[in-house]
């Protein structure tokens, strides 16, 4: 192909997004929550379409279990336990250089999801958190954002864009309340995930992605749900609940409100994340001299890891650490109080 | 009572609403159709479900 044919004209030439789109596009910023198997695939998309500018959101890093379906990331770089938003960015660099992708190694939660997402056009979510993504509609909603919820598990997967607009529904519209007595839910570690499920929803959001950015009439209203493996596949569509407490009263669960330290077991790991009170900016090099003597300690610039042979952390620069090996969020605090003591 | 669940024909106690289907699929939070109309979380408990209906039931999934 000629060096003056633009690297998009297969994206030119389609009906739907024409030259004019495709200006859009470029202009578009997007931040995708969590290079998960679902962010992963869809950051691969929008930075290939051109989208201007991705901000890559995830503060875990990569495991050997994920490369059945993340699609960025490789042996090596599981091995050396890199940021999966790191990774993600560099692997994307080289696929185009003409846009702006800045990686963000970050937990979303309520003291931190303004600064992660008030600078971008739209929001997509990719995260395995139901909290997040409940905090996320709130958020978006008083910022008056769109952002397309995606989910996945086993076989099976759900998409839905979520708009801003005085009759348009939110996540909470359709959701509702939680219903009680329903025993434990499965998660990834107990019925597992196909990465084709999870690439059919990351392949639905970047479509809508595309079409949000360009203000096209084509934007999906409805909620996709399907399952790959028992041939399942809907449109359905979802009205405004006047009811509901997010978009209908304003009555924010999650937004806004103050918390203190947090923990959260970790999907599919035997792991639990603790989030310090307040984001501070770790010495690494002062935190290894004050652990070597309790076990073993290696940083670089993003992560310091400590062993003391029954416990691993892996700490980041803003005092948020992951404690593996650990039965539960009580335990986890308690090791984080003793080896960093924030 | 005999419905169509899930495009499999399936027996459910008579009376049966769909806050109750829910609990005893184990489902926290759902997708509900039945005879093509979604039901909104908010009227689960007053939905009863009547023989020979069309129940559309899929997880909410939260994987990602």
């Amino acid at each position: 192909m000629s060096n003056n044919v633009s690297r998009y004209v297969r994206q030119e030439i389609f009906a739907g997004i024409g030259k004019d789109g495709q200006e859009k596009i470029s202009k578009g910023r997007v931040a995708i929550i969590e290079m998960s198997s679902i962010g992963a695939a869809v950051a691969n998309d929008l930075a290939r379409s051109g989208v201007g500018y991705l901000k890559l959101i995830d503060g875990d890093y990569i495991e050997t279990a994920e490369l059945q379906r993340q699609t960025l990331f490789t042996e090596e770089e599981a091995a050396n336990e890199v940021p999966r938003a790191v990774a993600a960015c560099e692997y994307l660099r080289k696929v185009n250089s003409e846009i702006e992708i800045e990686p963000v190694i970050s937990d979303v939660n309520s003291g931190t999801i303004d600064n992660l997402i008030e600078d971008v056009d739209l929001v997509i979510d990719a995260t395995d958190s139901m909290e997040v993504r409940l905090l996320l509609n709130e958020a978006c909603h008083h910022l008056k954002k769109p952002w397309i919820y995606g989910g996945t598990l086993a076989s099976s997967g759900m998409t839905m864009n979520v708009l801003p607009g005085e009759n348009e529904p939110c996540l909470k519209c359709f959701l509702g309340d939680e219903q009680e007595d329903t025993g434990e839910q499965p998660t990834c570690a107990t019925v597992g995930i196909l990465n084709s499920a999870a690439s059919i929803v990351a392949a639905l959001q970047s479509a809508e992605a595309l079409k949000i950015l360009m203000g096209s009439d084509a934007v999906r209203r409805e909620l996709v749900t399907f399952d790959v493996w028992e041939n399942f596949f809907d449109l359905v569509p979802v009205d405004k609940d006047p009811n509901c407490p997010v978009c209908g009263r304003r009555d924010y669960a999650y937004y806004g409100k103050v918390t203190g330290s947090q923990t959260a077991t970790m999907c599919g790991k035997d792991s639990v994340q603790v989030i310090p009170t307040r984001e501070v900016e770790i010495d690494f090099e002062k935190y290894a001299q004050k652990l070597q003597s309790q076990g073993s300690v290696k940083y670089t610039q993003y992560t310091l890891d400590f062993s003391d042979g029954n416990i691993d952390i892996k700490l980041f620069k803003n005092g948020r650490a992951i404690i593996k090996h650990v039965s539960d969020e009580k335990r986890a605090k308690a090791v984080y109080a003793e080896y960093i003591g924030l | 009572m005999k419905v169509i669940l899930n495009q499999k024909e399936t027996e459910l106690a008579d009376g049966m609403n769909v806050a109750e289907l829910m609990k005893e699929q184990k489902m926290s939070r759902a997708m509900v159709k039945i005879n093509e109309a979604r039901i909104r979380p908010a009227d689960y408990e007053a939905t009863i479900i009547q023989d020979g209906d069309k129940v559309v039931l899929r997880r909410v999934v939260a994987g990602g």
